[in-house]
């Protein structure tokens, strides 16, 4: 095994060392945690941008190990792969900057960044996973990291919402299981192929295919928040900002998104799962998702909870381009699939700084804060914008994209779903930009305090506006190769070259 | 050096927005922001319009260029908000928001600009986005209580034009080589739902032109808005609706007579009605904006003539393009009249000075000889007739009755702003009455100054100029309709006080809208709530308490932080050990 061979497992290792070490750091080394988190984050960047290069050249990065005769432990780059990690990987440190700012002073800090990098090592070894087995040991190893961060305040409201968190994603997880171990019945657990390797299964078997298909949707579906498996999300807005973060954007939600595209397109491969017959249903699961979400989102005055509901509506944005055939709606879905983790977490982090500032939680109590906070409600607003579709965001690339798709598959129809779901975006986003920016505000704040001549702390501020301007930055150089945009665009050609 | 006056009369607005940002600077960015239309009417004036710039790496292939159409507009565009910004600096000289104005005038008109420079699809649609929601910020300026109703309902119509664009758009894209206008024009006139995109089209810009029944946020933004603002917004805004259809629409490539009958039917229906429904208001720049809906109704009929007839395309293209070009200068130069009229005058030689000023453009709009207006009312009728079908029988005793509706329109808003003397108000700033003399000069003169390089152009403005019984007799018999009125000889006193408030249909509209929200609310989410609820009591009661001692146990057992903590890296160590091994 040469030494870029094993980058995958570098990658995976750069935030689970750290992870391991600031378990043990007591809590009074805040510079040691720092820099080991800060270190871990940018390693895992170079690393990433290595194997970025690598793949781009056609290389194909591998390392396997057998765990048993036919039962492989395997991690692998390919585009899909690095699509993810790289998006994990840039979030992750942004928000890790984040999280050091927003935690300053709280208690149980070692706990929290342990956890913290553990749940990064799992979402980067979903990513790497070169075959289900692997896919399900990082799968369940980030339930488990997960739980301790929803629940880090240890308040009642936050136990219970870690209660539904585990009573959902053990269920799914359970789900997942029975699915991987009925399929391997069949063909065993080779690696991920594009276009799927279940070609040569007996089509006496189809029915139980069609089975197995939908416990391996329900189990990353619990994850990804389909309606009706999203309980877990809204309820899990309890936790601190850069959690929800994580949670959002970064890790779980994403991982189970990621779950649906491996699943269709490297497991069965989309153009079987259109003989199978299950596109269908999955793409009328999303559609009603992305209704549904939205609609929920708009009785939300928490903004918390208004962003976990919106999230709900926007991931299936993703399962939606997957079920629906054609390399226009692939290539739309799986560029939002990056395209909402930007916009998602420069919402979530506003969401923060305005609670962290001002004590801020309501959107009934935004009126005027645009003045107090000018950088920071920018920024929501271009989330908000990017959100609704707003062109030039990178949120209109995607729906473009996908309304596209739907048109090139003969079934625009779901046009209506995404033109239906951008004016309910606007309804529930528009009166929160227009409260921040145009209306008075009430009272004095909550709480406000200043760092300085800022209007919160930097360290909050940086990531905010660095994803904002990701945000406008992905849609204005959409055409440019290494763009969300570009690089989907390579993976799209791979999986329908066969 | 044309490349460098296309970039900068795109860029410049949005550059001396940006100014604003940075407090030291704003002393100097509100010294040139008046001014920052200047290059692209200097772009428009010189440049050949051949120039396409291309950068494939922004967006999805950004283009910007000047071709014959987008020159046209560009000039318009450029004079009124050139004007429009010079009257602006004096109009709110003393207002302590003024800065807040400016920025969102210079973004609205970086995205004006920018979208008839735009030469692709998506550049197109980011300006248009970006215009209309910076028109926001100008409509809401004064913040009363009319102003964030008007701005509501504007942007709630904002929203439902781009998704229906998209929509359309969309649709076509899949057929398109690419995101230039020229294929996905193509692309419009092809493929399984060619009739729905177009109809998409027609819909979606229609509500910026105010094609009735979506016409209702003009006579509600107009008046709330401060002058300058209702001067552009109605002057150049609109008209970026217009150059939507005309970049987008298959003209000219595709026969689609239903279409196009319907275009024409709700073309005339939105005039006669903008016209009937104005008459009625009490607001000088209301009745403007009724106008406006009125003068876009005639614009959608010579559209919809050549959706139903191709061959008439290249008659109603000059036609469409002088009259946005009319109309553009002399309802500008009303609405800014608006503001003249209302200061104090000192001698009754300068109120006859303004009351000519209102006449000439209120002249040309309702098509009197050796204006702009004649020409284009002449460019109009060659294009209906080019029809050649039933609508062009039609439109040719229409037409004079648009005249006719136009001028008692215009009589109403003569009476309205008429000029008083003794006014509580400032004097007259040269800052006011230039820029507003320079627009109401034009509408009579600019004809004759440009240089038409398309012969129907030249042969309608020569037609212009003589006085044909034919042309004149709506304005005559309007003027007189109006006279009796005045005099209280014609309608009855009850009649007379009629009135229909601003947005009309949106009145009933709304309270249905409302009443529709509380059943919604109450019926299906109040009554989904509750069967949840129910739900959720019954498995507490019966079902939960079998689980809870299980579920409690495991979930103590995980709660314990030490326990996860300690599964999780014995994992992650099992997994790193058997990976050493290897």
């Amino acid at each position: 095994m040469s030494w870029s061979q094993c980058l995958p497992l570098l990658v995976v290792a750069s935030s689970l060392l750290p992870g391991i070490v600031i378990f043990f750091l007591p809590e009074e080394r805040r510079s040691w945690r720092t820099t080991l988190n800060l270190s871990g984050a940018l390693g895992k960047i170079v690393l990433v941008a290595l194997m970025l290069w690598g793949v781009f050249q056609g290389e194909r990065f591998v390392v396997r190990y057998s765990l048993l005769p036919n039962v492989e432990f395997r991690l692998h780059a390919d585009p899909l792969s690095l699509l993810f990690v790289t998006l994990s990987a840039t979030l992750w440190l942004l928000t890790t900057i984040y999280a050091i700012g927003y935690l300053e002073g709280s208690p149980n800090r070692s706990r929290f960044f342990g956890f913290f990098s553990l749940c990064v090592a799992a979402t980067t070894g979903i990513a790497v996973a070169g075959n289900l087995l692997t896919f399900l040991i990082f799968y369940e190893l980030l339930t488990l990291a997960t739980y301790p961060l929803v629940v880090h305040r240890g308040t009642t409201q936050s136990l219970s919402a870690g209660r539904i968190y585990l009573a959902y994603t053990l269920a799914g997880s359970a789900a997942l299981l029975l699915g991987v171990v009925w399929l391997s019945s069949f063909v065993g657990t080779p690696e991920f192929i594009e276009g799927g390797y279940l070609d040569e299964v007996d089509p006496r078997h189809q029915g139980s295919l069609v089975r197995i298909f939908a416990l391996m949707i329900l189990g990353v579906g619990v994850k990804a928040a389909i309606v009706p498996l999203h309980g877990w999300l809204p309820s899990a807005m309890v936790a601190p900002a850069p959690v929800s973060a994580l949670l959002h954007a970064v890790a779980v939600v994403k991982a189970g998104a990621f779950g649906v595209v491996r699943i269709v397109y490297d497991v069965f491969g989309v153009e079987f799962c259109s003989t199978l017959g299950v596109t269908e249903p999955l793409a009328m699961a999303a559609a009603v998702t992305i209704v549904y979400g939205s609609i929920r989102a708009l009785y939300q005055d928490d903004l918390k909870r208004r962003l976990a509901f919106s999230t709900v509506s926007q991931v299936s944005y993703i399962i939606l381009g997957t079920a629906v055939l054609g390399p226009l709606a692939t290539l739309g879905g799986i560029v939002h699939l990056v395209h909402q983790g930007v916009m998602k977490i420069t919402l979530f982090f506003c969401a923060g700084n305005l609670a962290e500032a001002l004590g801020v939680h309501r959107v009934s109590e935004l009126n005027g804060v645009g003045r107090r906070m000018p950088w920071t409600m920018a920024a929501f607003t271009v989330g908000a914008l990017g959100m609704i579709g707003v062109p030039p965001t990178a949120g209109f690339i995607s729906k473009w994209y996908l309304a596209m798709g739907a048109s090139a598959a003969e079934e625009p129809w779901y046009i209506l779903v995404l033109v239906v779901s951008s004016v309910l975006n606007a309804c529930y986003f528009l009166p929160i930009v227009y409260a921040a920016w145009f209306k008075q505000p009430a009272g004095p704040w909550p709480v406000d305090q200043r760092a300085g001549r800022l209007e919160t702390k930097l360290s909050l501020l940086v990531p905010t506006i660095a994803t904002a301007l990701l945000v406008v930055g992905f849609g204005l150089l959409a055409s440019v190769w290494f763009s969300p945009l570009g690089w989907a665009s390579l993976i799209v050609e791979r999986e329908y070259q066969r | 050096m044309s490349v460098a006056l296309v970039l900068l009369a795109a860029a410049a607005p949005l550059l001396v927005a940006l100014l604003y940002l940075f407090p030291k600077l704003r002393g100097v960015a509100g010294a040139i922001g008046p001014w920052c239309a200047a290059p692209a009417l200097a772009a428009a004036a010189c440049v050949q319009p051949d120039l396409t710039i291309e950068w494939p790496w922004l967006l999805l292939g950004l283009r910007l260029g000047l071709d014959p159409t987008g020159r046209m507009f560009l000039a318009f565009t450029s004079l009124l908000y050139l004007a429009a910004g010079i009257y602006a600096r004096s109009y709110l000289e003393q207002a302590a928001d003024g800065r807040r104005f400016v920025v969102f005038y210079l973004v609205a008109m970086a995205g004006n600009l920018g979208l008839i420079l735009a030469q692709d699809t998506l550049t197109f649609l980011a300006c248009y986005a970006t215009m209309s929601l910076a028109a926001y910020g100008l409509i809401t300026h004064d913040r009363r209580e009319e102003s964030w109703r008007a701005g509501r309902i504007y942007v709630a119509l904002v929203v439902l034009g781009e998704v229906l664009l998209f929509a359309g758009l969309a649709l076509a894209a899949t057929q398109a080589e690419g995101v230039a206008f020229e294929p996905m024009r193509q692309a419009m006139a092809r493929g399984p739902w060619a009739e729905v995109g177009v109809t998409l089209l027609l819909v979606g810009f229609g509500i910026k032109l105010g094609v009735v029944p979506l016409h209702f946020w003009l006579p509600l933004a107009h008046p709330v808005a401060p002058t300058p603002a209702s001067a552009v917004l109605s002057g150049a805004m609109i008209k970026a609706g217009l150059l939507g259809w005309l970049r987008f629409l298959p003209l000219g490539d595709v026969t689609q007579p239903e279409i196009g009958g319907s275009c024409v039917v709700v073309g005339f229906l939105t005039a006669f009605y903008g016209a009937l429904v104005g008459l009625t208001q009490r607001n000088a720049k209301t009745v403007l904006a009724y106008s406006s809906v009125s003068q876009m109704g005639l614009v959608l009929v010579a559209i919809g003539t050549a959706l139903g007839a191709p061959a008439a395309w290249p008659t109603v293209f000059s036609a469409v393009a002088l009259f946005a070009c009319h109309h553009a200068v002399a309802k500008s130069a009303l609405f800014l009249g608006t503001g003249v009229a209302a200061v104090r005058f000192n001698t009754s030689w300068q109120r006859g000075l303004v009351v000519a000023g209102l006449l000439l453009p209120a002249l040309a709009l309702a098509g009197a000889p050796g204006t702009m207006g004649a020409a284009a009312k002449v460019g109009l009728k060659y294009a209906t007739a080019a029809g050649g079908s039933a609508w062009a029988e039609a439109s040719a005793w229409l037409l004079p009755l648009g005249s006719l509706a136009t001028t008692l329109l215009l009589c109403r808003f003569l009476f309205l702003a008429w000029p008083r003397m003794h006014q509580q108000a400032g004097p007259a700033r040269p800052g006011l009455w230039l820029p507003w003399l320079v627009l109401s000069a034009s509408v009579s003169g600019l004809p004759w100054v440009v240089p038409w390089s398309n012969d129907h152009l030249v042969e309608w403005t020569r037609a212009a100029s003589q006085v044909k019984w034919e042309a004149i007799w709506p304005m005559i018999l309007g003027a007189i309709l109006a006279m009796g009125v005045w005099r209280g000889r014609i309608v009855s006193a009850r009649l007379a006080a009629w009135r229909i408030p601003a947005g009309d249909i949106l009145v009933p509209g709304e309270r249905l809208a409302e009443r529709l929200l509380a059943v919604w609310n109450r019926y299906l989410v109040g009554t989904l709530a509750h069967a949840l609820w129910l739900l959720r009591s019954w498995w507490s009661a019966t079902t939960a308490p079998r689980f809870t001692p299980r579920f409690s146990r495991l979930s103590a057992a995980v709660e314990n932080w030490g326990t996860m903590g300690v599964l999780a890296t014995l994992l992650a160590l099992a997994l790193a050990a058997l990976l050493w091994l290897d």
